[in-house]
């Protein structure tokens, strides 16, 4: 597993995780993660653009779709999120250029009806994205992207997609943990 | 561990590695949004042609004459096809992809046949 920085110079503590092509933990973990040789910011953000992908992950949670908004298509589903993802990076780049504080702002701690059992803290921002999500650790005031998915559903166990990036997170979070290392560590949703 | 520590243990996990190359492609993308936006609906109509078809991206790539992998490209939706191209895959799929301003609100023509006269029932065709 490697750690990338986002903004090596202009923003020295937002970094993305590239995972190993071979990840025995993570796939012991119960990961299913074929590495792209990209790290997950990349990964997220190219996801959010296929549109092959795309309509292949709508058609497939067609019904979750439905219950999201029940007057929203496959077709609808692919542009509004082409254009969120456009928006959602635009942001990123505006906000990271900022303090520490600001990127603090960034990002929320997940909230605990997403996962159950899970320590986290109980901050609740108000969130404006509809169903894109980043997925990160803070490890002190740095911010490890761990990955990205497309939440439809309110529990992030309900569905597979989500569960991975449970595990994605709890295998990031063991791999920067060490004996003479612990830390707090909390799991947090990007606003 | 103080959050000091915490932040030079990330710093040294990283350094030496290449850093992200998440903000080319974001600029990449930013740069050329608009025919970005083209692209992508023209790959959303050729899919849901190919399903009505029933018509595989292999078969589409042969029909084309082209690989398998530029196929996928197009209908990955970020592709900047010529007009070449695009018409080509009108001809193969039997759909239009774009319209023209001198195709759009012009009005179609109708067959005679077809005309209703005034006070008759339509021409039902043969």
């Amino acid at each position: 597993m490697h750690v990338v920085a986002i903004f090596e110079k202009v923003h020295p503590n937002l970094f993305s995780v590239l995972f190993d092509e071979h990840d025995e933990l993570l796939m012991e973990l119960g990961g299913d993660h074929p590495s792209t040789g990209k790290d997950e910011l990349v990964n997220a953000f190219e996801k959010w653009k296929d549109v092959f992908w795309l309509r292949q992950f709508f058609m497939t949670y067609r019904l979750d779709l439905m219950a999201y908004d029940s007057a929203m298509t496959v077709k609808r589903a692919i542009r509004e999120t082409t254009d969120e993802a456009d928006a959602f990076y635009d942001d990123l780049v505006s906000m990271a250029k900022n303090s520490a504080e600001q990127l603090s702002k960034l990002f929320k701690p997940l909230d605990n009806r997403e996962v159950d059992g899970l320590p986290y803290e109980f901050q609740r921002l108000k969130g404006k994205r509809r169903w894109l999500r980043l997925y990160a650790l803070k490890y002190g005031d740095s911010y490890v992207i761990t990955g990205g998915a497309i939440k439809l559903t309110r529990g992030m166990r309900e569905r597979p997609h989500l569960k991975l990036e449970l595990i994605k997170l709890e295998r990031v979070k063991l791999f920067l943990d060490s004996a003479d290392s612990r830390g707090l560590f909390v799991y947090l949703d990007v606003i | 561990m103080t959050g000091a520590k915490k932040d030079n243990k990330i710093q040294s996990l990283a350094k030496g590695a290449t850093a992200s190359p998440w903000k080319e492609l974001w600029l990449y993308k930013k740069e050329n949004r608009q025919w970005l936006k083209k692209s992508r609906d023209i790959a959303m109509k050729i899919l849901d042609t190919l399903e009505e078809k029933e018509m595989t991206q292999i078969h589409l790539a042969q029909q084309l004459r082209v690989s398998r992998q530029q196929v996928s490209k197009i209908v990955k939706g970020q592709e900047n096809l010529t007009l070449e191209t695009i018409s080509r895959l009108e001809e193969v799929l039997g759909v239009e992809l774009i319209l023209t301003n001198m195709e759009i609100g012009k009005p179609k023509k109708v067959s005679p046949a077809f005309k209703k006269k005034k006070g008759t029932a339509p021409i039902k065709r043969g």
